[in-house]
């Protein structure tokens, strides 16, 4: 009875907070506000001792340092302070069906279109501390759409759109080669592909994002599932002068030496608690080659903690540490073309921030507080489910 | 071995060391070097290291020693002797080798369905080598490995120490091969909706069909004996009679119970009618025994053996289930036959946490974590913090890495254990579960499970706590022998 009773009131004192932290917090906006915890992770990675981080207007204006007086604090004695984490290889919130059927080149498809931002997906993602997250086409298709940049939530605790002008989406996936239209075969993909390029090329129109992808001004998210489709892809770069980013992890270890200096990163993953030990293995194999590896969460198909699932793992099988924590914030940041507004806790940047209580690479860290834009979206309920509910 | 180079070195590097000691260290090599067997005599000792004995003891810059097999010394005043190899381990930790409580790694066969006869450990593929390195590479160095079957019983699940290409150890790694009865319960997908209480159903259909075996075997000793000590009576009245009457002969020729093989083929119904007509004819010539009935011997049933041997109390029922309601059921057909259950995969068992402990049944939870996406089945009661929920309420939780879906997956059981402390399970309890708790519940804690003498020297040194972010395997032991070594972990590195 007394259990439950200490139960009823730490909900209803959540439930208080909940309902008064929205209302304090606007007040306090242009007053600013300190996340002050025991340490944070910077740019490089690494976890600096003295977590204070002073947020104005959404902006973070101070790392480290001591607590400015007259400003709201928010102690989180023991945190850890993290850039709010970024799933580059998602589909959260997708409504409707991501990918065309019928023509393999879909430039024209944005996958704002497909965003609902009522998905109770969302919120299970910012529970896990995931702030940011690319809504991607598919890899049904050669040229799949535009991503966009999303967020869990705003600072007013509403999802929303980044940007809509996100890289373009490619694959040659074996998903791609269809029976009924073209490409049926993994030649005539590159082929069309080729052909698509040398097209696009001729078709200097600003808003073509095929045109801006084939003079090298847009950045192309390439899955290339094998070895092979990884050479394909640097070749065609070679020729075209692209800009690539490529999903591949399985033949790491026999293609990073040709990755390395030809593209703009790599995604890696998922990767989940019984992934292979070749799949485990990628992404520190891509770091010693210099190569900027991000890890992807793969959500909502995977559990909401699976960026920091795919991390820990990689982090076992050789990703250094520091590598680790990049790959799940600075280095998605950089890939999605975000690089200087999220993913990093430095002066200037948005201020998404998840509080960890250590280490965000030790599973056994919990997530204390997500803030967006310097606002406090999110303290943990006590019993909060981590997957959408019927 | 590995030590060959440094006993060369010693040989030209003999100023400044005592001679009799180089001899001592060229002899220990050449033992070494000579014979394996010497090498499970020669004694190992790892030398301050952060020793987590596994029952929830640290011990701070700790040796263990451990020879022929077995642990013989652990603390931090422990001097090993002059023969001993010496394993420099300061800032390192080491642990029991980690048990995985229910895990299907090397299993290469599924049972037909209903054999409670057949055996996991005659599926286990000890020749696969990959896997089992896997495993080790990852801290484990036990299984629990269960009889699956798609529903119904399967079989009995064996408790298994691993270590790549076994030979002659095999019958030492296996510690038990009936360490419990398995039975799945609930329905695969695509079934009708009554599927699931069917399946619930016929679980207990067996268990009474048991009970009735029994019944009938107690039936059938009851009437033998009967029929045996009439059979008795008779002979003596013959005998008495023939002794008031000595010239008959032939006393009691049929005194002895029809041959087992009469018997048993009494049981074949459709010939029972044609042998009527020749026991008749024969008990015809022996008038006297007309009215005495032999009882029938019923069929032996030796799946119906092992699931009496549950219900008697020898032998451990673990059922995988997945959805609330089936593990209610199974909580019922437990309770009815007396069975001590086991409960794993159990996806939403926190639901029925608070029955769960006042039954006192163990859960082990081996359910891989479900995707953010709303999934339908026994997947949408999956939640992170199931474990800390159903300790919450009393319940003992262990950790099993499940199914694994293909022979490549390589489970990570301590960083499933570190997300479950990430998700409010107690961090103090949580390596006991994986160690000496598991061991309990399979029956095996005076075998492994501790970092403790007489124990088995299944042991691993890692280059951080076990569930800190980066820890690795640097080295592993089974029955002291080195199974895993991360330096020549060609699959674990990237050349």
């Amino acid at each position: 009875m007394n259990r439950s009773l200490v139960g009823h009131s730490k909900v209803l004192v959540s439930l208080l907070a909940a309902a008064l932290l929205p209302a304090v917090t606007v007040a306090q906006t242009s007053a600013g506000r300190v996340v002050h915890a025991a340490a944070y992770v910077g740019a490089d990675g690494k976890i600096h001792t003295g977590g204070v981080v002073v947020v104005e207007n959404g902006v973070i204006t101070q790392v480290g340092g001591d607590v400015p007086s007259d400003t709201r604090v928010d102690a989180y004695p023991g945190g850890v302070v993290c850039p709010g984490l970024i799933d580059c290889a998602a589909s959260l919130g997708a409504y409707g069906n991501l990918s065309e059927r019928q023509n393999a080149i879909q430039p024209h498809v944005n996958a704002r279109d497909a965003f609902d931002r009522f998905s109770r997906q969302l919120r299970a993602a910012l529970a896990a501390g995931v702030t940011t997250f690319a809504l991607a086409p598919d890899d049904q298709n050669l040229v799949g759409g535009r991503i966009a940049v999303c967020q869990t939530a705003g600072p007013d605790g509403k999802p929303r759109i980044l940007t809509e002008a996100g890289p373009l989406k490619l694959s040659i996936a074996p998903e791609s080669f269809k029976q009924d239209r073209e490409p049926t075969s993994r030649a005539g993909a590159i082929g069309l592909l080729r052909e698509t390029i040398e097209a696009a090329r001729r078709d200097a129109s600003e808003d073509n994002p095929l045109a801006a992808f084939a003079a090298g001004r847009l950045t192309g998210v390439f899955t290339t599932p094998s070895g092979a489709d990884v050479l394909a892809a640097l070749r065609l770069k070679a020729d075209y002068g692209l800009r690539l980013v490529l999903v591949h992890t399985r033949d790491a270890r026999l293609v990073a030496e040709q990755t390395a200096g030809q593209v703009t990163g790599v995604i890696v993953g998922p990767l989940d608690l019984a992934a292979g030990r070749r799949e485990a293995l990628a992404a520190g194999v891509f770091e010693r080659h210099a190569v900027p590896v991000a890890l992807a969460g793969g959500l909502p198909a995977r559990p909401a903690d699976s960026l920091r699932i795919a991390a820990a793992v990689a982090a076992r099988a050789g990703l250094t540490p520091e590598a680790a924590r990049r790959a799940i914030t600075t280095v998605p940041a950089d890939l999605l073309g975000m690089g200087d507004r999220i993913g990093k806790i430095q002066k200037g940047h948005q201020a998404d921030l998840v509080v960890f209580s250590g280490d965000p690479l030790d599973l056994r860290s919990r997530v204390l507080a997500v803030y967006v834009a310097g606002q406090r979206v999110y303290v943990p309920d006590l019993k909060a489910p981590e997957g959408d509910q019927p | 071995m590995t030590n060959s180079p440094s006993c060369v070195s010693a040989i030209f590097q003999t100023s400044g060391r005592s001679s009799v000691s180089v001899l001592l260290q060229v002899l220990g090599c050449w033992l070494v070097a000579v014979s394996p067997l010497l090498a499970q005599v020669r004694p190992v000792a790892i030398q301050e290291a952060t020793i987590l004995t596994g029952d929830g003891k640290t011990i701070e810059r700790g040796t263990v020693v451990f020879q022929g097999g077995k642990i013989s010394a652990v603390g931090r005043e422990v001097k090993a002797s002059l023969m001993a190899k010496n394993i420099q381990a300061a800032g390192k930790y080491v642990t029991p080798g980690l048990i995985d409580a229910h895990s299907t790694l090397a299993l290469r066969f599924a049972p037909a369905g209903d054999q409670a006869t057949a055996k996991a450990v005659d599926g286990f593929d000890r020749y696969a080598e990959d896997e089992i390195q896997a495993a080790l590479r990852e801290g484990v160095t036990a299984i629990y490995v269960p009889c699956r079957s798609a529903s119904g019983i399967g079989g009995l699940g064996a408790v298994i120490r691993l270590q790549p290409r076994p030979g002659d150890d095999w019958e030492e790694l296996v510690l038990s091969d009936e360490a419990a009865l398995c039975a799945m319960v609930g329905a695969q997908g695509g079934q009708g909706p009554l599927a699931r209480v069917e399946a619930a159903e016929a679980l207990r259909q067996r268990f009474r069909a048991a009970k009735e075996y029994r019944q009938a075997w107690e039936d059938y000793e009851e009437e033998l004996e009967e029929y045996e000590k009439k059979l008795a009576e008779r002979a003596k009245k013959k005998a008495e009679e023939e002794k008031k009457s000595p010239s008959k002969k032939d006393a009691g020729g049929k005194k002895n119970a029809p041959s087992r093989d009469q018997r048993k083929s009494d049981q074949d119904k459709p010939r029972k009618k044609d042998e009527k007509k020749d026991e008749k004819k024969e008990e015809k010539k022996d008038e006297k025994k007309e009215e005495l009935k032999k009882p029938t011997e019923p069929k032996k049933d030796r799946n119906a053996e092992v699931l009496l041997r549950v219900i008697d109390g020898e032998l451990r029922l673990r059922v995988e289930a997945h959805l609330p309601a089936d593990i209610l059921n199974v909580l019922q057909i437990a309770e009815e036959f007396n069975a001590a259950l086991i409960l794993e995969g159990a996806t939403g068992a926190h639901l029925v946490a608070d029955r769960l402990a006042e039954l006192e049944v163990p859960v082990v939870l081996s359910a891989p974590p479900a995707p953010v996406v709303y999934v339908p089945g026994a997947g949408r009661h999956t939640r992170p913090d199931a474990a800390a929920i159903l300790r919450e309420a009393g319940v003992d939780v262990y950790f099993g890495s499940g199914v694994l879906s293909s022979p490549t997956a390589a489970p990570q059981l301590a960083l499933r254990v570190a997300r479950a402390v990430g998700h409010g399970f107690d961090a103090d309890a949580a390596l006991e579960t994986i160690t000496f708790k598991a061991a309990g519940l399979l029956g095996v804690e005076k075998e492994i499970g501790r970092v403790k003498r007489g124990l088995r020297a299944d042991l691993v040194i890692w280059s951080d706590h076990p569930f800190a972010p980066g820890a690795t395997v640097e080295r592993a032991f089974v029955g002291g022998r080195e199974v895993y070594h991360a330096d020549s972990d060609k699959e674990g590195r990237d050349e």
